[in-house]
């Protein structure tokens, strides 16, 4: 029997209304991992070619990780992964919060959801007894009424659930999936897909336990890095003031996104600073689930227009998307902001994004009033971001142009938008501009998903490491330097394999890309004490390219190419205008070549190599579709 | 004739707790070597849209209602602790004690169905040992009151906590 | 498995005895509070108490039967009729005087959570619970209870 592991894989098809259990096979976990590294090899395998992301032959995968359940430090996350209506390549979603730990005491590692009901439905997991049940009652609810009548209606106080809000049920491209109110697995419209199958939630109860192999060891190996994740520089800023943090380091950066990232530099930086959140809105942490960091935070309006509005977050991601991207420098309106996406379940960073688009659309007179319902969609007017968020939620008039994301909206608004579009693949950029952060640049283009912080997370170039370091770890003095090119692919390429094993063992990357608490041979030696495995370091980074080469084939087999690694010309022709990063783009062409090179994918068509597909185990996957060179 | 013995038992601050529930895992794995909630003898009652998170353990009360009801004396106190003891070989699982305890703090055992509630770790609470907010304190009576006096004291003459956003390089 | 149990919320209680008078009917077609398997007694004015069998793990009752006729099943502690010959040793044993001998067949009776006592109660008050739900509900009574006292607000 595996350790760690909860050994069990849910199958459950919503057409058939059929439930399979399958054991989970130690070969398969050895080579994924878990987490996102199930998800992807299962949408692989089970989704084709060319299929409708609407369709019922997508697929909806949800797994925990090894660690999932324990007391090593953050690692009770959970990727929802589906084929991205967006991008149409691999789409994923990552969040905290509780429920990741009860689907494994519930006894399931991974839960793949296929086919679509004929009516809406939920799941109801309570330890081996799983059964889809009517939501006719629910279907029409936002997230935080369908958690209150989920627990109502089982009755049990302890039940974990993630759900959707109206937003999915509309098919909103970037809907987002919902857990403990203000977790979200939002990016890439995992929502919208779980819409389209007519699954309004999830609901388990698990009163399992998780068994390790070396219970000293792990234990010992756990006290070990707390000590250095509580020695971490940025864990006072992360714990107390939470991800706000990010804004001040983003202005001292010269790159707090702007009015669509048209500078870098705000003019109300003070009224959205981490001091200002922490002095009148922050009332205290809400953490993930066995978690020493606790960088979630639980926030009030005490005054003014949104007194009254409340609730987890805003991260920073939220603060700059539906802020300081709009125009907008006043968290109260930002907290309400976040708590309508929370609540309807949108993704805040596509839909601050897309709003922050058609604002500057409307201030550049494409867009005109009697195209957007009488709105006045002006950087700063939060009314008509409120407004507009509500009107996307429920795809009413001109929101249900913007409720397609904003590259499809550019393509029918037309007359020059695409020009400040902005999105890589179909997928909107995240809050920082790259522009003062090369290698974060270089992600943004080659992430699986689209524009995504995440994949890559080079917080590396970010901390002010000597450039002695940065020649021991990539190989150049200027990889410490934010604003230089080199040193940078190697970076990226490290950090995405590296960042893909820990999103498979569904760990949070500030234990890892904060001060580099967990690099790959600790994360080897949680998972050995857990699992009982002898995995090394190189283990780790390989287990995370063969699954990033995994996401890059499916993207392949759709016809998503090389062309798509790039990035919008804002970022790559359009220099900031001011402030400490002035002049500044991300040399795009002088780091992607090389990147391409460390991955061994041809320069031509963007195919993987033989030679790596061999090392990675992928040759068989690769030649059935043609995707390779020699 | 001296003051009766202070005995030390856990004294929680809710309004730190950030509901983590790292506590709740420390006590599985520190009584039984797994990790489950369910083995945990401590639990945080949550409501999260108000964001309340409150852990709930033995008080160890000085005049314990669990003891009085018991019909086979399976209860008895640690003779350095104080803590409640649940002998298991006496104890016949009638859940009296469950029913007793204004708490909720007494519980059976998901497999033996016996009562299990909090031991003080024997004396080292693991809960209070790693709690990230530092909001379980394993003191007697009048430590605490005396750490509550200087906590309210520090908020009224609003001494603050140096801090900065920034992280400061190490 | 879990044992579940009778249990009765005393603040709801108003003693009309309405739960033994359909126990005693359940089992020996009678309206007669000789023959409940569950006791109501006052305790004060508008106080009652409720008691009946704790379908202890390690029953007593079990342990004391020189013919085996108490077992546990489905998470119920249970006669078993046929093999019962009246001995009366479950009656001494049990510490809470919840078993005893039926008046005209001399056999062991007690509660095995039927429900129908429960379905009975106009106010409620009785439910067939498990200790670790009882002890949830409890730990969220005390925990309102506290905040209210402490008056925390944001």
């Amino acid at each position: 029997m595996l350790k760690g592991y909860a050994g069990q894989i849910l199958f459950v098809d919503l057409t058939k209304r059929k439930i399979v259990k399958e054991p989970l096979r130690e070969d398969f976990a050895k080579l994924y991992l878990g987490g996102r590294g199930f998800n992807s090899r299962f949408l692989f395998d089970m989704v084709s070619k060319g299929i409708d992301p609407f369709s019922p032959e997508n697929i909806v995968a949800i797994s925990n990780g090894p660690l999932c359940g324990t007391l090593a430090p953050s690692s009770n996350r959970y990727t929802v992964t589906a084929k991205s209506p967006m991008t149409h390549g691999v789409g994923y979603a990552n969040s905290g919060g509780h429920f990741g730990p009860e689907m494994k005491y519930a006894g399931y590692d991974t839960i793949v959801i296929t086919g679509k009901a004929d009516e809406p439905v939920y799941l109801y997991i309570d330890d081996a007894s799983v059964e889809i049940r009517s939501a006719k009652h629910l279907w029409g609810k936002d997230t935080f009424e369908t958690d209150a009548m989920l627990r109502e209606e089982i009755g049990d106080e302890k039940i974990q659930m993630l759900y959707i809000g109206q937003a999915g049920e509309n098919l909103v491209y970037f809907s987002a999936i919902i857990n403990n109110l203000y977790r979200a697995a939002a990016r890439t419209g995992v929502g919208a897909v779980m819409g389209s199958k007519k699954l309004k939630a999830i609901a388990v109860r698990g009163t399992g336990y998780v068994e390790v192999a070396d219970p000293d060891k792990f234990d010992a190996f756990i006290d070990q890095t707390l000590q250095k994740i509580y020695d971490d520089p940025a864990y006072p800023s992360l714990s107390h003031y939470g991800t706000p943090f990010l804004i001040d380091l983003a202005y001292l950066g010269g790159g707090l996104a702007t009015r669509n990232n048209q500078t870098g530099v705000f003019e109300k930086y003070e009224e959205v600073s981490a001091e200002t959140f922490n002095e009148y809105y922050r009332v205290k942490s809400e953490s993930c689930f066995s978690c020493p960091i606790h960088c979630g935070k639980y926030a009030r309006v005490r005054s003014g227009k949104y007194k009254g509005a409340k609730g987890g977050g805003p991260e920073y991601e939220s603060i700059v998307c539906i802020g300081t991207k709009c125009g907008i420098g006043d968290y109260g309106a930002i907290i309400y902001a976040n708590e309508l996406a929370n609540r309807y379940g949108m993704d805040t960073i596509s839909l601050g994004d897309t709003i922050a688009f058609a604002m500057e659309a409307y201030e550049k007179g494409i867009l005109t009033k009697d195209m957007t319902d009488g709105i006045e969609l002006r950087f700063g007017n939060d009314e008509a971001l409120i407004e507009m968020i509500k009107k996307i939620a429920f795809r009413d008039g001109f929101g249900n142009i913007l409720a397609d994301g904003t590259k499809r909206a550019a393509e029918k608004i037309n007359k020059g938008a695409e020009k400040f579009a902005l999105h890589v693949k179909g997928l909107e950029p995240p809050a920082y501009d790259v522009r003062t952060a090369k290698a974060f640049g270089l992600g943004w283009a080659t992430a699986t998903r689209g524009a995504d912080h995440l994949a890559a997370l080079p917080n590396f170039e970010l901390l002010g490491y000597s450039p002695e370091k940065g020649v021991e770890w990539f190989g150049s003095p200027k990889a410490v330097d934010p604003y230089a090119t080199e040193g940078k692919p190697r970076m990226v390429y490290w950090h995405e394999n590296f960042g893909t094993a820990v999103d498979s063992a569904e760990m949070c990357k500030y234990t890892c890309f904060s001060a580099y608490a967990v690099k790959p041979e600790d994360l080897a030696l949680f998972i050995n004490y857990a699992v009982g495995w002898n995995l090394t370091g190189n283990d780790i980074l390989r287990i995370g390219e063969r699954i990033y080469n995994v996401e890059r084939l499916f993207n392949l087999r759709e016809g998503i190419s090389k062309s798509e690694d790039r990035l919008p010309d804002r970022f790559t022709k359009e220099p900031l205008p001011e402030g400490p990063a002035k002049g500044q783009v991300v040399e795009l062409d002088k780091m992607l070549p090389e990147y391409y090179k460390l991955r061994q994918w041809d320069w031509e068509t963007g195919y993987p190599k033989l030679s790596k597909l061999k090392e990675l185990g992928l040759v068989e996957d690769a030649k059935k579709y043609g995707l390779y060179v020699k | 004739m001296g003051l009766q013995q202070e005995f030390k038992t856990l004294f929680i601050e809710h309004e730190k707790c950030n509901g983590c529930r790292i506590c709740e895992l420390r006590c599985s794995f520190a009584h039984e070597r797994l990790f489950s909630p369910e083995l945990a003898r401590i639990h945080v009652v949550k409501w999260e849209l108000d964001a309340i998170d409150v852990p709930v353990a033995c008080r160890q009360c000085v005049d314990a209602p669990c003891m009085a009801v018991c019909p086979t004396e399976a209860i008895s106190r640690h003779p350095e602790t104080n803590a409640i003891i649940v002998d298991e070989e006496k104890c016949i699982g009638c859940k009296m004690c469950v029913i007793a305890c204004p708490f909720g703090a007494m519980q059976m055992h998901p497999v033996t169905n016996k009562a299990i509630t909090c031991d003080l770790c024997g004396g080292d609470p693991q809960c209070a040992k790693y709690c990230p907010e530092n909001a379980i304190h394993y003191m007697t009576p009048s430590e605490y009151v005396a750490y509550r006096r200087k906590e309210k004291t520090k908020k009224l003459v609003g001494k603050k906590e140096k801090r900065s956003p920034i992280p400061q390089a190490s | 498995m879990s044992m579940k149990f009778l249990y009765m919320d005393e603040s709801k209680c108003t003693g009309c005895l309405e739960c033994m008078y359909t126990c005693s009917y359940t089992f020996d077609k009678v309206r007669d509070l000789e023959h409940a398997r569950l006791w109501i007694t006052k305790v004060g004015v508008n106080q009652y108490k409720m008691k009946s069998c704790m379908q202890c793990e390690d029953a007593p009752c079990m342990a004391a039967c020189p013919e085996n006729a108490i077992r546990k099943v489905g998470g119920r502690v249970i006669v078993v009729v046929s093999k019962c010959v009246g001995h009366g040793a479950c009656v001494a044993a049990c510490p809470f005087g919840v078993i005893y001998q039926h008046a005209q067949t001399n056999k062991a009776v007690k509660c095995i959570t039927c429900g129908q006592c429960v379905k009975a109660c106009p106010e409620n008050a009785l439910s067939i619970i498990s200790a670790d739900a009882l002890a949830n509900d409890k730990r969220k009574s005390f925990v309102k209870k506290l905040l209210d006292a402490t008056k925390v607000t944001y």
